[in-house]
């Protein structure tokens, strides 16, 4: 037969498929209907529509595909050239829970048995759509999109294959081409569906194109009929109580006891006790005295603590803590019947907190409930009175006459504080002694002692002796040394903030003496840091003085080095005390080489050998060193490595990085003495624990209210993970507040609690406990999580891993610094992505690498304004790790490009908004605060101030009172307090004008009022921090606004959540006493944060944990455990630490 | 006492005349039987058509929970002769002599090794062997043999057993590999469970009248309904059936299949097998499932006359190898087939 058009012939598909896969053939060609033959061995012969032009014709003939007008006859038509390849078999079709199958129903009474056969199955991820396509006569055809359905149903669809009116089952193998499941089509790739149609390739069959039309959810179409109507039996009142009598029953426990009732003999029992007990056990026990109407009745019950409670023996009734209440104590071997809920228990029995309540049994299970004010029970140590049975006998003075006449000689290294008007220098030592104007003259007292009754006032330590003015050189006794050490440590505490540099020098330097002696070597350390940092330059007797302290410490020689010496240094690490030695003598060598340059001591002889060892191993110790030490000793090494500046700025680095992952350190960089310092802080520690622990069970409750009023029911999982995850947030709060058992049990609570076999829970778990380890060993995380947890959020789903980080990207606790941006694995492959990945980074080289091809002048100049600013945000935020030179670099570019925007701003294509501007500013003043960048500081002072001449909106409210709670605090750094005020005067005043006006323009929306709200809060708490003496929580107007407006129901969600933190937040500022009943307040009267649509919804309620969260970081915070002198003394270090080290590197930096 | 049983050759049409009659006594017996335990209904139900299809059956269950009585009870209601029944609980030291009888000593003498088979598992033609799965190497290829093959060798030479119905008991089932041929001769396993805890009165009352019986010796529940050639001729009536093609008018020749098993049941039971396999991961061999369908088929004629039902594809359920499998499908097959 002949075709009027090329018909071509292909020996097989292969080669068919070879022809349109090298576009051989025009791609417009292959969309078009032809027709053609199939022979039975699978030659084809296709009628092509147009003339061959000569290059595709040889292309053909290269592939063996013959041309000609001669063909079978060519009955088979076609829509498209793909219709010639049948459809291939999938070995292994996809099916699961995200497979989306398109099911094709033309019987209406099949799709029933289909949409409810798959309910019944559990799936309810179905949408409907009826598509009239032309062709059909306006009969519709039914479609079900569902999304992984039950393979039973599948299976029906490929069972119905053969049916006249089948039921088939596609997935979609390229966008809008939808193939049968199970089977695909070998050029499926190649498909190009017209727009707004899908394609349908059939089993058998044409090709279908169908409009894309809406699918609609199954529920919308769905009735459901109950089996009977439904009733609505009335309610009744129901006025009966339930009498549930409580009784005592036997119950084995190892609970120790801790209340002891001595109702026999109790005068002597006690007597006893305190005759024969050490005054460790009495310190740890309280007594209260009552009487039986005729016996007096003594109750005896041991202090909290961490140590387990002391074992007495006495005949008394002991008591348990129950529940671990703190104020209900139940009989050691019983238990209560039945078994209540501890805040029931509470509420029965120990209601009131301030009274101890016991149970005292009195037979046949039935018990006396007893109780008595806590305030009566007094230390028992104070009421005991140690006698002495004979009077003292003041000891006869040494006279002189008695010395033994030893020999004379010469004392080389002996280190005496007498009052003597001999200096050692005198008697040819080679080492100059600190000279004794150091040390102000004791006033002599008398040395006969009172003849008196020994009162309770001798049991003070005595008071010390005069030092003798002899010529023996005979150290004061220790107790005079420890009471001197006290009264300067007193004179401290009380004046510091006041007193001159040259006073602290002088204190500091008599307290290093003095703890020298007491053999106290970290204080020594501390107090010689101290002193030495505060002098412009090193002075050679106090470096000196600091190092014989080290080296006497460790026996060794500091006259000149000894083989121990090179001993100490072949070590592969040192302990801590042994890196200070090394320090103290890097500094000391350092000290004298700068005050005498010329003169080589036997050390200037030996050191130069040995400072690269030194240098290779001072790195690793720094982390158990105070900051102070480091810095010293990198100068010095600097210094002796022929001016290693560089190795100096990375000293730098480190020491700024630890600053802002751990802060400043009171335990590495404070002496004994100003850790404990402040009222009480112990007890307020203590306290703060204790009204934590009593908010849990509050919180609790609260939970379990806020999920009747829930937008959604939340699953059984969702509550108890919720619930769970609260208990992970206290366990956090204990161990920062050392409530160690506290820790442990929120910690097995969550355990039991949490769902497992769920890769989210497995994840946020794994999270939490670091965290919470992290304080349990005393340290302040705020660097990020480690790479093991990170590699086990890289086998997340993409859903799995937004659910777990949305919750890290808002929680403080689990990121305490840095926010990742929780979109980033769900956003394309684009810069703002690809940026936010390089935060995941650990390895600061890894980091570089990956930002600095953005930075490079190339890239950077050619990229949009609006990528521009995308890239610098980022590389500030990565600067706090990277260093000051990449720091710098950012600044500058960013000086730049925000000069730019600033005369783009009439631009159509893109404006920055005035809250994208301050976020810009608030990441520079983090950057130059940390860098301690004054000169950048004060440029974009200057650019905020701009602003503030702008409009405002509520976004830039927003990020104005994000820039006063994070970007200003870097002012507080680097001492720029004043400028901090001034910007706080000028911000307040401004804002406050454009909420008037903005209230008199609009009406009041709760929304907006909100935001405002939340807004005057952080200023609130700005002034609060810069004048705290100056604020008042009480009768505020803005507090009370904001407590109307959370306990009002006005307000959704979203909105209730951040103000209710914020106003939590701001709450830091005031006192514990006011702190407490605001909280109780919130949670009795706040509602409204409950479970809502999103996406986490099934696996914990995200506004509670985050409200909770806050709550408890404010009772962590050291705004409320801390003393507000120790804050300050705080931020005094940090600010004294930073100030030294960035002019020394600035002098060095200078000098090269 | 009830004469042995032989086998006669029925034709088709005989048994065509009967078969209503045998299906409604067959009937009977099976409720009647129900009424002296206690929610075991469904295991004598699955007793008798595996009895019908001569399929060995397994009960599968905790001691204490009625397995044996059923057999016993089984076989008494069916009028058993008996050296027509054998039973035997096995352990793990038992013999083959024990089940298949000793050697005959005198053939013995003259080379012959024989056994003599007489009152033993090869001469019954109902048995029951309790606690199977202690069976040791010996007497399981003696046991695989009689039941996969129904002979038996004497002196190596095969010969047939007159074996038609086999229940087997057993506490657990193992693991083990070599058990696994013997396991999988029974293609349905039943469990039978402890019922106190939701018929605790109804156990009691009846498990008191079961005492009394036995003390007083009687047996009410032999009322003669049917016995073991009803079940004989079901088999056989079942049998001819299988194998029977109709033509109709237009020349086309339909099958058992075609004839009893409507499409949309048959594409449910394929669809339910293919997901049983797929989804929960049961083991379901070719083997299983072509008896599989006699089984369908069986109980379709025992409970409905002929065709068969979604209800029917219950019998899915007892497919399971090991007590998870059976969990799952207890659950599972209700569900898909919309039954639960």
């Amino acid at each position: 037969m002949s075709s009027s058009h090329p018909v071509l012939h292909f020996p097989n598909l292969q080669t068919l498929r070879l022809a349109i896969t090298s576009k051989l053939l025009p791609t417009h060609i292959l969309g078009q209907p032809t027709r053609g033959h199939r022979s039975e061995k699978g030659d084809l012969w296709i009628e092509f529509p147009h003339p061959l032009e000569k290059q595709t014709h040889h292309g053909l003939h290269q592939l063996n595909i013959q041309t000609g007008t001669k063909s079978p006859p060519l009955k088979e038509k076609v829509q498209t050239w793909f219709e010639w390849f049948p459809l291939q078999k999938e070995a292994d079709p996809v099916h699961d829970e995200r497979t989306s199958i398109l099911f094709w129903v033309e019987d209406p009474q099949s799709l029933n048995e289909l949409i409810f056969e798959m309910l019944r199955l559990g799936n309810d991820r179905q949408r409907f759509a009826m598509i009239i396509p032309k062709g059909r006569r306006g009969v519709g055809q039914h479609f079900l999109r569902v999304l992984g359905p039950p393979y039973f149903t599948l299976a029906r669809a490929q069972a119905s294959e053969s049916l006249p009116q089948p039921i088939t089952a596609y997935y979609q193998q390229r966008d809008r081409v939808w193939v049968p499941w199970g089977k695909q089509h070998p050029l499926g790739d190649f498909l190009r569906p017209p727009k707004n149609y899908f394609l349908l390739i059939p089993p058998q069959g044409k090709w279908e194109l169908f409009p894309e039309v809406p699918f609609r959810d199954i529920y919308e179409l769905t009735e459901f009929q109950l089996p009977r109507p439904a009733q609505q039996p009335a309610a009744l009142e129901w006025e009966k109580r339930f009498q549930v009598p409580l009784k005592l029953i036997r119950h084995q426990t190892a609970e120790p006891a801790e209340l002891w009732v001595l109702q026999e003999n109790a005068n002597e029992q006690l007597e006893k006790l305190v005759q024969t007990a050490d005054d460790r056990l009495l310190e740890r026990l309280t007594f209260a005295a009552t009487t039986d109407d005729s016996e007096p009745i003594l109750v005896l019950r041991a202090r909290p603590s961490r140590e387990k409670p002391p074992v007495l023996g006495l005949q008394a009734i002991r008591f348990r803590r129950f529940f671990n209440l703190p104020n209900l104590f139940l009989p050691i071997d019983q238990t209560i019947s039945p078994p209540l809920r501890r805040d029931v228990v509470q509420r029965i029995l120990a209601t009131d907190s301030q009274s101890i309540t016991w149970l005292h049994p009195t037979g046949d299970g039935s018990f006396q409930q007893e109780s008595m004010p806590e305030g009566s029970f007094q230390p028992l140590r104070q009421w005991v009175d140690y006698l002495l049975e004979q009077e003292r006998k003041p000891l006869e003075t040494w006279q002189n006459a008695m010395q033994f006449a030893f020999e004379p000689f010469i004392c080389n290294d002996d280190l005496t504080y007498a009052s003597s008007e001999k200096s050692l220098s005198e008697e040819g030592s080679s080492m100059d002694l600190p000279s004794a104007d150091f040390f102000p003259e004791e006033e002599n007292s008398k040395s006969e002692t009172k003849e008196s009754e020994p009162t309770r006032e001798q049991e003070k330590a005595p008071s010390p002796q005069p030092p003798q003015e002899s010529s023996s050189q005979m150290l004061p006794a220790p107790d005079h040394t420890r009471q001197r050490l006290q009264t300067l440590e007193n004179e401290y505490l009380e004046q510091d903030f006041h007193l001159s540099p040259a006073e602290r020098i002088a204190l500091w330097t008599e307290m290093a003496f003095l703890n020298t002696e007491l053999k106290q070597s970290s204080d020594t350390a501390s107090c010689w840091l101290h002193a030495l940092w505060l002098e412009e330059n090193l002075d050679p007797s106090q470096c000196q003085a600091w190092f014989m302290a080290e080296a006497q410490e460790h026996e060794l020689a500091h006259e000149a080095p000894t083989p121990a010496w090179e001993d100490l240094l072949e070590k592969d690490t040192w302990t801590t005390s042994e890196a200070r030695l090394i320090i103290a003598l890097l500094v000391f060598l350092q000290a004298q080489a700068t005050a005498q340059p010329g003169e080589r001591t036997s050390w200037q002889n030996w050191l130069p050998r040995h400072v690269e060892k030194i240098q290779q191993k001072m790195e690793a110790q720094e982390r158990t060193l105070p900051l102070r030490a480091i810095w010293l000793a990198w100068r010095a090494i600097a210094h002796f490595s022929g001016d290693d500046v560089l190795s100096l700025a990375r000293a730098r680095d480190r020491i700024l990085a630890r600053l802002h992952l751990r802060g400043v350190s009171p335990d590495l960089e404070l002496p004994r003495f100003l850790r404990v310092s402040g009222t009480q802080s112990s007890d307020r520690l203590r306290q703060v624990g204790q009204h934590l622990e009593a908010l849990r069970d509050q919180i609790q409750t609260w939970i379990e209210d806020s999920e009747e009023e829930a937008l959604i029911n939340p699953n059984e999982e969702a509550r108890e993970a919720t619930q769970a995850y609260a208990d992970y947030i206290f366990a956090f709060g204990a161990a920062t507040l050392h409530r160690t058992g506290l820790a442990d049990e929120c910690l097995e609570s969550a355990l039991v609690r949490l769902p497992s076999n769920d890769a989210v829970h497995d994840c946020l778990r794994e999270s939490f406990e670091y965290r919470i380890q992290q304080r349990l060993q005393g340290d302040s995380p705020r660097d990020r999580l480690p790479p093991s947890i990170q590699e086990k959020l890289e086998l997340l789903t993409s859903d799995q891993f937004f659910i777990y980080d949305k919750w890290r990207h808002h929680s403080r606790i689990l990121e305490p610094n840095e926010q990742p941006d929780r979109f980033r694995r769900h956003l394309d492959e684009d810069l703002v992505h690809r940026l936010a990945r390089l935060s995941d980074l650990q390895d600061r080289e890894e980091v570089l690498e990956g930002i600095q091809p953005y930075l490079e002048p190339a890239t950077f100049e050619q990229a949009q304004l609006a990528d521009q600013v995308t890239i610098l945000k980022t590389a500030l935020e990565l600067s706090l790790r990277l260093g000051e030179s990449f720091a710098r670099e950012s600044l500058s570019r960013l000086r730049e490009t925000y000069h730019t925007i600033q005369q783009n701003l009439k631009s159509i294509f893109w404006k920055i908004s005035i809250e994208q501007e301050i976020q810009l500013i608030e990441r520079a003043f983090i950057t130059a605060g940390h860098y301690n960048l004054s000169q950048e500081i004060e440029i974009w002072i200057a650019h905020f101030r701009a602003i503030l001449k702008k409009d405002f909106d509520n976004q830039s409210l927003k990020a104005i009172s994000t820039l006063f709670t994070h970007g200003l605090k870097s002012l507080n750094k680097v001492g720029m307090r004043q400028e901090m005020n001034q910007l706080l005067e000028e911000t307040s005043q401004r804002a406050e004008r454009w909420l008037r006006q903005a209230q008199a323009d609009t009406p009041e929306n709760p929304e907006t009022k909100a935001e405002q709200l939340q807004f005057q809060l952080q200023l609130t708490a700005a002034h609060a921090m810069l004048a705290p003496e100056e604020t008042s929580f009480e009768g505020n107007t803005i507090i009370h606004e904001t407590r109307s407006l959370l306990f009002s129901q006005r307000l959704k969600t979203k909105s209730k959540l951040a103000l209710a933190c914020c106003y939590v937040e701001v709450l830091s500022q005031a006192s514990l006493e006011q702190i407490l009943p605001l909280l109780e307040e919130i949670f009795q009267q706040l509602q409204g944060l409950a479970y809502d649509l999103s996406i986490n919804k099934d696996h914990y309620c995200y506004p509670q944990l985050k409200f909770i969260e806050t709550v408890v970081l404010l009772f962590v915070s050291d705004e409320l455990t801390l003393d507000r002198k120790v804050q300050q003394r705080l931020e005094q270090e940090e600010y004294e630490l930073r100030r030294r080290i960035h002019r020394e590197m600035e002098q060095a930096l200078q000098s090269m | 006492m009830a004469q042995a049983i032989s086998d006669p050759d029925w034709t088709f049409e005989q048994l065509q005349n009967e078969a209503e009659s045998i299906r409604t006594r067959l009937h009977h017996f099976r409720n009647s039987l129900g009424r002296f335990f206690v929610e075991k209904q469904e295991i004598i139900d699955l007793m008798v058509i595996a009895a019908v299809a001569q399929e060995p059956l397994l009960l599968v269950g905790p001691p204490g929970t009625a397995k044996s009585d059923l057999v016993l009870k089984f076989k008494d209601a069916m009028n058993l002769p008996g050296e027509d029944y054998f039973e035997y609980m096995l352990t793990r030291f038992s013999e083959p002599s024990e089940i298949v009888g000793p050697i005959d000593i005198n053939q013995l003498r003259e080379g012959k090794y024989i056994r003599r088979e007489q009152g033993k598992l090869p001469t019954a033609r109902v048995a029951f062997l309790d606690e199977i799965f202690k069976s040791n190497s010996a007497i399981l290829n003696i046991l695989l043999t009689i039941i996969n093959e129904r002979k038996f060798y004497q002196d190596g030479v095969p010969q047939p057993v007159r074996l038609q119905v086999l229940f087997a008991a057993t506490n657990e089932i193992p693991e083990h590999g070599e058990l696994s041929a013997l396991k999988d001769r029974f293609v349905l396993k039943v469990e039978s469970q402890s019922v106190q805890k939701n018929h605790f009165e109804a156990l009691i009352d009846s498990g008191l009248q079961a005492e009394v019986h036995r003390v007083l010796q009687q047996k009410p529940w032999m009322e003669d309904h049917a016995n073991l050639t009803d079940f004989v001729k079901a088999h056989r009536y079942l049998t001819f059936l299988f194998g029977r093609q109709e033509n109709t008018t237009q020349e086309e020749t339909f099958n058992d299949r075609q004839i009893f098993f409507p499409t949309e049941i048959f594409q449910e039971f394929q669809r339910l097998v293919s997901t049983l396999v797929q989804e929960e991961k049961i083991a379901i061999s070719d083997r299983k499932l072509v008896k599989l369908y006699k089984l369908l088929r069986t109980r379709a004629w025992l409970f409905a006359g002929g065709t068969v039902s979604r209800d029917d594809l219950r019998l899915l359920t007892y497919l399971g190898e090991t007590h998870e499998e059976m969990a799952i499908l207890r659950e599972k097959v209700p569900l898909y087939l919309g039954l639960a």
